[in-house]
């Protein structure tokens, strides 16, 4: 039977790198539900260049000019709009009951976490963990894990309760050069979109399986703080920092 | 010139959530480093206004101080962690477990779980409260989340746990909580006059800049 699959999507640099590469790659939404508010702008939404990246064997692109309406009217694809960013709203959960595939590729609003009323819907919400599962769980993994192995990664996974910790079908590691591309709004949409559009070709070769439930297992980190998030791109760009700590103040 | 700006409101009272905070090169960690610097500088004057004579490293004096209080109190040894192990004191519990870090006689494993509690709640919630309570989870009893002895003695405890940091992965999540420890503590400088404070204070940023140089010279040869 053909892999289908539907997704939610906000307005950031992430869906529009998910769409426009899944577009690119032949692989076509049975339908979209967007998650709009007009009244806010949200912070994974920043401008950058086009940008056409290489590193690695990875060589993705995508416009972060273009809207995720503008592609979704661009190629006729189906779709809906839930005037709400937040990922456990009535109307969203309406709008998920009716989508006729079991799977729903999820890239909501960034920190937004589904609850047990919306997983319990009957749906498989697939989606891409920007960090190497079962052993960096939790928020701002890119940085840390670059920060502690100098390399980052990915896990597509099936969402569940407990954070990070669903069923993980595809584990991706990959090295970064020293350069100047933003981790938030460049790297990460990136190597998300390459594990994802890796998932679904082996959803739709039939090759995909479950490798591992992560559930008992790894380290959950948090919001990282400004300063180690410096220290990791710092380290990316390769900018040695020398500095430190008054002891005369003592 | 950057400006380090995590210490300039009072983080008791405006939660700093740290999200999406924007990268601003070599200059804001040496704005980092300033601010430290200038909070440090601010306790040491406060200290010496109220120790006048004593010895102004009397942490140890503290110390044995708080170890004199909880001698009849409950011991939180494994024994404890039983039904009857349903609630306890934030301060009391923190306060036992740093003397016993620097006493260096062991933590049991179910107290450092309780310390890792303490740090994810804080991580979540950006408060420690007074009071909390066991059932199938730890849930936090009351609404109290001012008082800073709590962040002090959190502060404090991290910091013996990461004071000798070889990169695993746990000393980085410790870290992380340290630095927005010593954020919501440099912002409430103001309001400590109390020598019990201003002494862990001052043990709490002086072991931040030790500890963060010893993870830049761990990055460095990573």
């Amino acid at each position: 039977m053909r892999y289908e699959f539907s997704m939610i999507l906000a307005e950031t640099n992430r869906s529009k790198a998910y769409l426009q590469n899944l577009i690119e790659s032949r692989f076509i939404p049975v339908h979209i539900i967007l998650l709009i508010d007009n009244n806010l702008i949200l912070p994974e939404q920043r401008k950058i260049k086009q940008s056409t990246i290489k590193f690695e064997t990875l060589e993705i692109e995508f416009d972060t000019d273009e809207s995720l309406i503008k592609t979704i009217n661009k190629h006729n694809l189906s779709y809906e709009v839930v005037n709400s960013l937040d990922v456990n709203s009535r109307e969203l959960g309406e709008a998920v009951r009716r989508v006729s595939t079991k799977d729903i590729i999820f890239s909501g609003p960034g920190g937004g976490i589904l609850r047990s009323e919306m997983l319990s819907l009957g749906k498989r919400f697939i989606h891409v963990h920007p960090g190497i599962l079962p052993d960096y769980k939790g928020s701002t993994t890119i940085y840390y894990s670059y920060l502690i192995e100098n390399q980052i990664g990915c896990s597509v996974i099936e969402l569940n309760e407990k954070i990070d910790s669903g069923k993980i079908f595809l584990k991706k590691r990959y090295e970064v050069d020293h350069n100047d591309y933003d981790f938030d709004v460049v790297i990460d949409p990136l190597i998300r979109t390459d594990a994802l559009l890796e998932y679904v070709k082996k959803s739709m070769d039939g090759t995909v399986a479950e490798i591992e439930e992560g559930e008992n297992m790894g380290d959950t980190f948090y919001i990282i703080h400004p300063i180690l998030k410096h220290l990791s791109i710092l380290k990316q760009k390769n900018i040695p920092f020398k500095g430190g700590f008054d002891e005369s103040i003592i | 010139m950057v400006n380090y700006k995590y210490t300039e409101k009072d983080k008791l009272e405006y939660h700093e959530k740290y999200q999406y905070t924007q990268y601003e090169g070599v200059e804001f960690v040496n704005s980092y480093l300033r601010n430290r610097n200038d909070i440090l500088a601010q306790v040491n004057i406060k200290i010496n206004a109220v120790l006048m004579n004593e010895d102004r490293t009397a942490i140890e004096n503290l110390l044995l101080k708080i170890h004199k209080k909880h001698k009849s109190d409950l011991n939180y040894s494994e024994a404890n962690y039983s039904n009857d192990f349903y609630k306890f004191d934030t301060q009391s519990f923190l306060e036992f477990v740093l003397i016993k870090l620097y006493s260096k006689s062991g933590l049991h494993n179910k107290n450092e779980d309780v310390v890792f509690e303490l740090i994810r709640k804080f991580e979540v919630t950006k408060r420690i409260y007074s009071t909390y309570e066991h059932t199938d989870k730890w849930v936090r009893r009351g609404s109290d989340s001012n008082n800073l002895k709590n962040y002090l003695l959190l502060s404090n405890i991290i910091a013996i746990l990461i004071s000798n940091p070889t990169g695993e992965k746990k000393d980085y999540i410790y870290l992380n909580t340290f630095l927005k420890i010593n954020d919501l503590i440099s912002s409430c400088i103001y309001r400590m006059n109390h020598k019990y404070e201003l002494l862990l204070a001052k043990v709490a940023i002086e072991q931040e800049m030790k500890i963060f140089d010893k993870f830049i010279k761990l990055l460095e040869k990573a």
